[in-house]
């Protein structure tokens, strides 16, 4: 056993529990992973780049940027362990919706697209569990966006870190997201 | 109203599942006749399940009485239930023609985990919630105003502050 990756799957189960989850299971996963270690300012991935890897972060901690319409850099959020990075991109193809980079030192285990494909139209406890441990993942960022959009409360998450300035939304504007996050148009 | 799995062929997310597979999906599974205009979610009731449309079609509508998209054949709606049974419908969905629903309760998950046919489901699921993540963010940039500057107005009471679109960035990438 690897006391490491066990203690990180248990606290991948706990910031995102589902049904059937084990700590085995959740190690298993990641040991199917090879591990990359992060230097400060490493970027993982780039906005509007095709994305061929997800990462799920270990240790330490990254800052998800996004570019505005003039080009401009802003600093979304930082992101620490544990938590998945870049899954969307793997399940729909899509580009990239932010650059990710490590702020420190940084520990993630990559999940190539080969072996997400493998594991996620098998019927095997793998395969379960990665299906499983993303449909949590989106899950939560759904519930969270919906709430952002009807401003209700929002669960607490511990483990962020929140930086930077605010921009200005309009009330209309937060309709046409809550319309988006209902119904994928 | 039990299911037959011939029901279920005919859907694309089942293409190459065995008939074995759903033949065993259809023993925990349930069929749910809508007539038009019956409502088969509605809005703060409690999420107990969701349900795939085998046929007709569902509307979606919001707490102000916009309809706000429909739902084909195929596309599985209230999928919030299958991972909080807790939690509350958000919308209410409602028949626009006669139809007929697979109801799925979120026990199926634990009970089949290698029915092809479950993996079928999941990775339906998937890209669902991944194309309603894209679709909110796609919304987001377009509304990204950055805070213009104000020239003060002295005397004037401040006014309340709106909710940041750093904020709603936040929570609809799940950091918030």
């Amino acid at each position: 056993m690897n006391t490491s990756l066990r203690s990180a799957s248990e606290a991948i189960l706990a910031a995102y529990p589902f049904a059937g989850g084990t700590p085995e299971l959740v190690e298993g996963l990641l040991a199917l992973c090879p591990e990359l270690v992060l230097r400060d300012g490493d970027v993982l991935c780039r906005e509007r780049s095709h994305g061929e890897e997800m990462y799920i972060l270990l240790d330490g901690r990254v800052d998800v940027t996004k570019l505005d319409q003039r080009g401009a850099t802003h600093l979304l959020t930082s992101l620490v362990a544990p938590d998945l990075i870049g899954q969307l991109a793997l399940i729909d193809h899509a580009i990239r919706s932010a650059t990710v980079v490590a702020s420190g030192p940084a520990v993630v285990r990559v999940l190539d697209r080969r072996t997400y494909t493998r594991l996620c139209h098998s019927p095997t406890d793998e395969g379960a569990t990665l299906r499983r441990l993303l449909l949590a993942a989106l899950h939560q960022q759904l519930s969270r966006a919906h709430a952002a959009a009807t401003r209700k409360p929002l669960p607490p998450r511990a483990g962020l870190v929140e930086i930077g300035e605010t921009d200005l939304i309009e009330d209309e504007d937060t309709q046409d997201i809550e319309v988006a996050l209902a119904t994928g148009e | 109203m039990s299911l037959h799995p011939s029901r279920l062929t005919v859907l694309p997310a089942f293409k190459g599942v065995p008939m074995a597979d759903l033949t065993e999906l259809c023993r925990y599974v349930y069929g749910r006749h809508l007539l038009r205009g019956e409502v088969l979610y509605e809005e703060d009731a409690p999420a107990t399940d969701a349900c795939l449309l085998l046929s007709g079609r569902l509307s979606v509508r919001l707490g102000d009485g916009k309809v706000v998209g429909d739902l084909w054949p195929g596309e599985l709606v209230g999928d919030a239930a299958l991972f909080d049974t807790q939690g509350r419908r958000n919308a209410t969905v409602f028949a626009v023609m006669d139809s007929e629903c697979a109801v799925i309760e979120p026990q199926l998950f634990a009970l089949l985990p290698h029915n092809r046919a479950v993996v079928a489901i999941e990775e339906h699921l998937l890209a669902s919630m991944a194309r309603r993540i894209r679709a909110a963010n796609a919304r987001l940039e377009q509304t990204w105003r950055p805070e213009a500057p104000e020239a003060p107005n002295p005397g004037a009471a401040a006014e309340p502050k709106k909710a940041g679109l750093r904020d709603t960035i936040l929570r609809i990438l799940g950091v918030g």
